[in-house]
C-alpha cells in the first residue's frame, strides 16, 4: 500500500531530526560536527574515538567529570600554506570542544588514551558493576 | 590546476602487483585542501589510519592522478554510535599539462598527506626586473 507510511508522522520525524541536527542534541546525546566520534561499548571498556589526521597527541586535551568526557582542541592550518591560494577547501580546522555522556561506570583513574595515524582513542574501563554479568540458568 | 575526475573510471589504472590495495571493504573518498603557488600546488588529503607506506600515488598516462589508501584502523567490538565510516580511501585529480610530473613528492605524517606537484620551469611565472 502507497501510503501505509503517514506522511505527515513522517515530516514531524523529518523535523525532529532537523531540530536534532541544529539543537546538538541528536539521539544519542552528540552532536554532528567536526571532530566526528565513533563508540563502541565492548565487555570491557567503552571506547571513543575521533579522526583528528595532522594532529598530534599534544594538540588535544581530554577530561572526564561526572560521566561527561570532553575531548577539545585545535586544528591549525598548515605554516607553508600561508602565503598560497585556496583553491579547494574540505577539510575542517579550527578549535573544536565536543563532549559525549557515557552512560555506565567507569573506572576514572584508568582511562586511558592514545593517537596514532590521526586517529584518536580512548578506552574508558566500565566499573565492574557496570560489566555484563551471564546468569546461569540452574537445572532442575 | 587540479579539477576531480567527474566519474571514478570502473577500468582505472592498470595496476601492477605491488599497487593492489586489500579491497575487502568499502572505499571512501577523503577530503581535500588544494592550495596553488606560482611554482606549485598543493594537496593536503585527509587519510586517517594510513600508515607510511600504505598510500599509494599514481599518475596515469591520461594524467589523472590517483590516491589510494588503505586504512589499517581496526575497529573495537561493538559499535553503539558510528558518525563516520571506516575504510579504504579512493580519489582522482585531473592534472594539466603546466604541471611538472617528474617531479610530484609527497609525505605522510599522522594520517595527512601532503602532494607537492611543482609547474613545469615555462609556465612559471618570470620577474621582470625595471632597470633603473
Amino acid at each position: 500500500m502507497l501510503w501505509n507510511i503517514d506522511p505527515w508522522r513522517e515530516l514531524e520525524r523529518m523535523r525532529r531530526d532537523i531540530d536534532n541536527i541544529f539543537s546538538g542534541e541528536g539521539r544519542v546525546g552528540v552532536n554532528y560536527t567536526f571532530p566526528l566520534f565513533n563508540v563502541y561499548d565492548g565487555k570491557e571498556n567503552f571506547v571513543v574515538t575521533a579522526e583528528l589526521p595532522g594532529m598530534a597527541k599534544d594538540d588535544v586535551s581530554i577530561s572526564f567529570v561526572e560521566g561527561t568526557l570532553t575531548i577539545s582542541g585545535t586544528k591549525k592550518p598548515l605554516d607553508k600554506v600561508k602565503d598560497m591560494t585556496v583553491i579547494r577547501q574540505e577539510r575542517s580546522e579550527g578549535s573544536f570542544e565536543k563532549s559525549i555522556r557515557i552512560p555506565s561506570k567507569v573506572e576514572q583513574d584508568k582511562i586511558s588514551a592514545s593517537f596514532s595515524d590521526g586517529i584518536l582513542s580512548v578506552t574508558l574501563p566500565k566499573a565492574e558493576e557496570a560489566k555484563p554479568k551471564t546468569i546461569a540458568i540452574e537445572a532442575k | 590546476m587540479a579539477t576531480e575526475l567527474k566519474k571514478r573510471e570502473k577500468k582505472a589504472v592498470n595496476h601492477t602487483a605491488a599497487e593492489q590495495i586489500d579491497q575487502a571493504g568499502p572505499s571512501y573518498s577523503p577530503d581535500v585542501d588544494i592550495y596553488a603557488s606560482d611554482d606549485a600546488m598543493l594537496l593536503v588529503v585527509d587519510l586517517p589510519g594510513v600508515k607510511k607506506g600504505d598510500v599509494i600515488i599514481n599518475l596515469d598516462e591520461n594524467n589523472a592522478l590517483i590516491i589510494k589508501g588503505k586504512n589499517s584502523f581496526t575497529a573495537p567490538e561493538g559499535a553503539v554510535l558510528s558518525q563516520y565510516n571506516i575504510g579504504d580511501y579512493y580519489r582522482a585529480f585531473q592534472i594539466s599539462n603546466d604541471y611538472d610530473k617528474e617531479n610530484i613528492s609527497a609525505t605522510l605524517e599522522n594520517g595527512l598527506l601532503e602532494i607537492n606537484i611543482p609547474k613545469r620551469e615555462e609556465v612559471k611565472p618570470k620577474k621582470i626586473e625595471i632597470k633603473a
